[in-house]
């Protein structure tokens, strides 16, 4: 197989300038600057590279969207926000190998035409900060990035920006206020941040893997990335493999590689000998999979997309056997009634509500009606939010209560007990759901903790 | 222009318009809650999602703009809008106490014409009252705005007015989530000199006005438009009042004055005008009875401003007066049998018409009709009041007939207040027609009481020059009598024909008679087309029922 | 067309006929014949018509709707919030009503007046109807004289709406939820007795 990202990820001191000139950093860049920004968006356009945020945009048409006056500055936003569930992609690639993502900042901000970059990272991520800052200077003093880069007429200052912690700011116009210094709601669109962007100028967010797969495709060539994975998802997938697997983490796959096999080949397979009861294959905001769903589906685009779910982000989350589905579903649902940023009433309210519900089914204070009001909920959220944090929080409701409705159902009254509407409020029957067997062996588990302990 | 299609009526409106504004125009009621007019747009409460022929998704009127040949359909003619905007309606309701009956903003919320609305609004409830998430209540933000956080519907007008408008950038929403809650810095007094605005754009009772809070239910109110009378900006207002009484002052939206604003003092100008010691009835110095009678007060002034021998009539009108009152005033000094002296300056009115207070609406002369003088040629070249008083001081004036109305915002200068104590010292025969009993009138020989701002009708000519109608919102107090019935009584004593006091015809006559009113027509008048926004009547469906009380 | 020809009657003279100092006897006690049966059903057979008001009374409907009373809540205050929702419903405008902010931060707010013109009056009982706190009921209190017009005298304020003995005496009327039992400290110091009729607690 060959690796786009993680060739040098196991190169000791990579993080040196030194070592990772040895491995060849910045040779992408030095071609990137002889070719004009036009023949640069070109060649990316030709290698079919798609954002890795989890969108799947194509990066090349993102970048021919940048027209800006004469004068008006450009903006390239490197969005090191890695915040969706089940995702450590980035913080990998920052910490083991961050030349590679300086060089991919830089030519991505030669095709813009961009002076000024900014890394934005979550602040949690504190410490590779310090690791990025020191290689960044690195660079600079050597001139390979700041003033006259590699000794041409562009230059770049890249500064690093640590955010708060907060799941919004990986949205890219949330990302784009916070940066501004101010509470980051999204922006309504239109405008788009390629007219109005970053202190309302033209400005591109990328994400830390796309930019890292540059350097590959100015190196290679368009055609050799293009060659790895399928028509139309070229290149390689970081994928993040949590949860109920033996060998947990982050592995470089080609684009169209089998889901099964990769959880198999790469992460060990289920552990303690388990089946597989479900996957979800790109952060906790995409649909989830069951086993039998997830059999014939390959890592790309297209074949997730065929499945009902999407690529995502690639963070994969593994459920055995073992899991209790809805406390799994609580745990997400939880994280997005946290996570909402409050600004438009559908996710403020709606996650929360949505949260609310799922703890009393979860508690076994469940009302009849319960699920169909998840669903109704959630349909008032989907497609009616400013930004995709909506529509995020609804993909697990709606796809855990479609595949795995009668676990969800087991946690409901018998009918009988239903009453008027009236008298059921606050008053839901308790089942003597803690003492269910499926909980006890959840609290059992032997190794690692519980399954959900990874969401 | 881009034509749009709205619920199958077609407007042409300018490039860059949103769905909203072109649906305003049209008079198709979106619902909304963030969006406002003057504020820039934010598009977070998803209340005005509409249909749009081609889109994917319900885009929001507010932040959508027009393009040619669009088809939209609102909550009105969309069953899809419709229940996206219901979904959205039992969102916002979800965590908002239920307590109409004691919220003060009843009868003028919209989340209550909202969910009252049969198109889109009656939504059954899901939530139990149990389950609901608290917030702080009444938070004292300062003498002016008291703030329920948990009545906030978090739609950011007011952080958008203080931050785009105000510019103080006082409000900001704190926490996550349904948690969100609004907050002024360590709950600090907000120290804008604007803050009463909040409360208008606050389209619930988060924000309610200290002073009218609790004072009366809003469907109780009768309005009445009205231009301020604070400063010669000549704000557009709506007095609110109730059996007879002022309850408050809210501005009227007019986008070439005042936007939707006022200032806080000009809010409140109204309790110096209805507050202080008013004149009550026609009251005398030396050598008549204390209290007299209209009839016999008038002959009284008729007689103290003839019987002067062969010195001029010095006549002092007033900015704050309106234009009827000083087209009178000037037909009665141009009347008298011998030489006048016509003016109005106090003092640097007319250096100061123009001048900014500060960047939003405040100016520094605080006359509401310092230019409607001027074009009446009140301004004469022998000076106002200074000018005045010299010459009362070597005893060229014969009489004095003074109309003066203390300012409605802040105190009448010290030197002015003593001018006039002067002047009237030194011109024994001498009528003044106010509107309060003030110690630097007591040396009138007579005073006769007049209407104050919001009890007379009239129009203000403000510092650009817009001319605006101010009109009757409540009874002058007592005896007193608009100032144009009172001159009118006294023209009609030297000519023997009274003159009209109605404010339509003496503006009939301004058109005709002074250049810069030329072609006017009160009916046509700024003031009379100016909206209050929400606009009134569309909005508030309470007040419907009781509209008779 | 022609007019009828008109015929005179002479009532007089039908009168004079009829009439004789027997016949106006015999109609003079015609006329008294109630009064006479209940004279002689008051004397002998003991059966009053009427009672000695006011020292006797007639039990009325648990639902009568006479003279207003405020209720308190368990602490002693007023139940009203001076939500106006009365003084809104009111027909007959008597209603007056000026609300307070109070030291307690969970209350909204207090009425600081509370007044019912009750000259004005027409105990249509809207204002109990409106009332969605049960802040507001009827009394069975009936007797409601003054001596003068003097506003004041038969214009209630809080006080009189909520410490008169007569709400003792008298008794609850009209409430909307007259099927759930009214909560005993939500009147000052009346218990309805088991006949309907107050009596005063201790």
């Amino acid at each position: 197989m060959t690796n786009v990202l993680t060739r040098h990820i196991e190169q000791r001191d990579q993080a040196r300038l030194a070592v990772a000139l040895r491995g060849g950093a910045y040779e992408g860049l030095r071609r990137a600057l002889k070719l004009s920004p036009a023949e640069l968006i070109a060649e990316v356009t030709a290698s079919g590279l798609r954002g890795r945020g989890g969108a799947g945009f194509p990066t090349g048409r993102k970048w021919s969207f940048i027209h800006p006056q004469p004068g008006q500055p450009v903006y390239l936003l490197c969005n090191a926000d890695e915040s969706e569930p089940g995702t450590f992609k980035d913080h990998y690639l920052l910490k083991h190998d961050p030349h590679l993502v300086l060089e991919g900042i830089a030519i991505a901000a030669h095709a813009i035409g961009a002076a000024k970059a900014y890394l934005y990272m979550r602040g949690e991520y504190a410490s590779i900060a310090r690791d990025v800052q020191a290689a960044l200077q690195e660079a600079s003093a050597a001139g390979i990035l700041g003033d006259h880069c590699l000794g041409t007429d562009f230059s770049l200052q890249i500064e690093i920006q640590l955010g708060a912690g907060a799941y919004i700011c990986g949205e890219e116009t949330g990302l784009i206020q916070s940066l501004e210094g101010k509470r980051a709601y999204p922006r309504v669109r239109p405008p788009f941040p390629a007219v109005h962007g970053f202190v309302d100028q033209p400005t591109v967010v990328n994400n830390v893997e796309t930019l890292a797969n540059l350097s590959y495709i100015l190196v290679e060539g368009a055609q050799a990335f293009a060659a790895l994975g399928t028509d139309r998802s070229t290149g390689t997938k970081l994928i993040c493999i949590s949860g109920a697997v033996a060998r947990p983490g982050v592995y470089e796959v080609e684009m169209g590689y089998p889901l099964l096999e990769a959880l198999r080949r790469e992460a060990a397979g289920v552990r303690l000998g388990r089946r597989l009861k479900a996957i979800i294959p790109g952060g906790t905001s995409v649909p989830v999979l069951t086993a039998e769903e997830a059999a014939p589906v390959m890592i790309d685009y297209e074949s997730m997309q065929a499945a009902g779910t999407m690529l995502g982000s690639g963070g994969m989350i593994v459920f055995d056997e073992t899991a209790d589905m809805p406390k799994a579903l609580l745990r997400i649902a939880e994280f997005y009634a946290h996570e909402s940023c409050g600004e438009c009433t559908p996710c403020r309210e709606g996650t929360g509500w949505m949260a609310w519900v799922l703890r009393r089914l979860v508690a076994g204070e469940g009302r009849p009606g319960d699920l169909e009001l998840l669903l109704r909920v959630g349909g008032n959220i989907e497609g009616r939010t400013i930004c995709g944090l909506g529509d995020a929080s609804v993909q697990p409701v709606r796809s855990f209560l479609q595949k795995f409705r009668p676990e969800f159902e087991a946690l409901l009254p018998p009918a009988r007990d239903a009453g008027p509407e009236w008298q059921r409020h606050g008053h839901g029957p308790r089942t003597a759901r803690h003492g269910a067997p499926g909980d006890e062996a959840l609290r059992s588990e032997p190794v690692d903790g519980p399954p959900d302990a990874a969401l | 222009m881009p034509m749009v299609t709205i619920d199958g009526r077609q407007i042409e409106v300018e490039p860059g318009t949103s769905i909203i504004q072109a649906a305003d125009r049209l008079g198709v009621e979106i619902p909304r809650f963030c969006y406002h007019p003057d504020l820039r747009p934010e598009g977070n409460c998803r209340m005005c999602l509409v249909e749009v022929d081609g889109f994917a998704r319900l885009a929001v009127a507010c932040a959508t703009p027009v393009a040619d040949g669009m088809v939209v359909r609102s909550p009105h003619t969309s069953p899809q809008a419709s229940q996206a905007v219901n979904g959205v309606l039992e969102f916002l309701l979800v965590n908002h106490p239920l307590d109409c009956p004691i919220c003060d903003q009843a009868g003028e919320c919209s989340l209550q014409d909202f969910y009252m609305h049969p198109d889109y609004g009656l939504h059954k409830s899901h939530v139990d009252p149990a389950e609901k998430v608290h917030k702080r209540k009444r938070i004292d933000l300062g003498p002016r705005i008291v703030l329920d956080a948990e009545r906030c519907v978090m739609c950011s007008r007011c952080v958008r007015f203080s931050a785009d408008v105000s510019g103080k950038a006082e409000l900001q929403f704190i926490q996550r989530g349904n948690h969100v809650e609004l907050m002024a810095f360590e709950d600090r007094a907000l120290e804008d000199p604007y803050a009463g605005n909040l409360a208008d754009v606050c389209p619930v009772g988060a924000l309610t006005s200290r002073d009218f809070r609790f004072k009366r239910r809003v469907w109780h109110l009768e309005h009445t438009n009205s231009v301020c009378a604070g400063c010669s900006t000549g704000c557009n207002v709506r007095i609110d009042h109730f059996q007879n009484h002022i309850e408050r002052v809210v501005p009227r939206r007019n986008p070439s004055v005042n936007s939707s604003w006022i200032c806080d003092e000009g809010r409140l100008s109204w309790q110096a005008a209805q507050g202080g010691e008013r004149l009550t009835q026609p009251a005398s110095g030396g050598g008549y009875p204390p209290e007299i009678r209209w009839s016999e007060a008038v002959k009284a002034a008729h007689e103290l401003l003839t019987d002067r021998g062969e010195r001029p009539l010095a006549v002092l009108g007033s900015a704050s007066a309106t234009n009827e009152t000083l087209l009178l005033l000037r037909r009665y000094a141009e009347q008298a049998h011998s030489e006048h002296w016509l003016d109005f300056r106090l003092a640097e009115e007319v250096q100061l018409v123009g001048e900014r207070e500060d960047q939003l609406l405040r100016r520094r002369d605080k006359h509401p009709n310092t230019l409607g003088a001027v074009y009446l040629g009140l301004a004469g070249a022998r000076g106002g009041l200074p000018a005045m008083l010299e010459a009362a001081q070597t005893g060229e004036i014969g009489a004095l007939l003074l109309v003066y109305y203390p300012p409605l915002v802040g105190e009448e200068s010290a030197g002015v207040a003593e001018g006039i104590a002067r002047l009237l010292a030194n011109v024994p025969r001498s009528v003044v027609l106010t509107t309060h009993r003030l110690p630097y009138l007591q040396g009138a020989a007579l005073q006769l009481p007049v209407a104050a701002w919001s009890e007379e009708e009239g129009t203000y000519t403000n510092f650009a020059g817009t001319v605006q109608v101010v009109e009757r919102a409540i009874i002058p107090p007592g005896m007193s009598r608009p100032a144009t019935a009172v001159l009118a009584d006294l023209v009609e004593h030297q000519v023997y024909r009274r003159p009209d006091a109605d404010a339509e015809r003496l503006f009939a006559e301004l058109a005709r008679t002074v250049p810069a009113y030329q072609g006017m027509d009160y009916a046509m008048l700024d003031s009379r087309t100016a909206t209050t926004y929400p606009p009134e009547g569309r909005m508030h469906y309470g007040q419907e029922g009781f509209a008779g009380r | 067309m022609a007019k009828k020809a008109s015929r005179v009657v002479d009532v007089r003279a039908a009168v004079d006929a009829a009439s004789g100092p027997l016949q106006e006897a015999a109609g003079t006690l015609a006329g008294m014949e109630v009064t006479l049966r209940n004279m002689v059903r008051a004397t002998v057979e003991r059966k009053h018509v009427t009672i000695q008001y006011p020292e006797q009374r007639k039990p009325y409907s648990r639902r009568f709707r006479g003279v207003h009373v405020l209720t308190l809540r368990d602490d002693g205050r007023l139940k009203c919030t001076a939500c106006y929702l009365c003084e809104t419903v009111c027909p007959a405008q008597c209603i007056t009503i000026e609300a307070m902010d109070v030291e307690d931060p969970t209350v909204e707010k207090a009425p600081s007046v509370y007044e019912i013109d009750l000259s004005r009056c027409i105990f249509c009982g809207f204002c109990v109807e409106a009332c969605p706190e049960e802040a507001l009921i009827m009394s069975r209190e009936y007797d409601l004289s003054a001596t003068s017009r003097e506003p004041e005298r038969l214009t209630y304020g809080i006080s009189a709406l909520t410490q008169r003995p007569e709400i003792a005496a008298y008794g609850a009327g009209f409430r909307p939820h007259m099927d759930y039992p009214l909560v005993e400290s939500y009147l000052p110091s009346a218990v309805p007795g088991p006949d309907g009729r107050a009596k005063a607690k201790k």
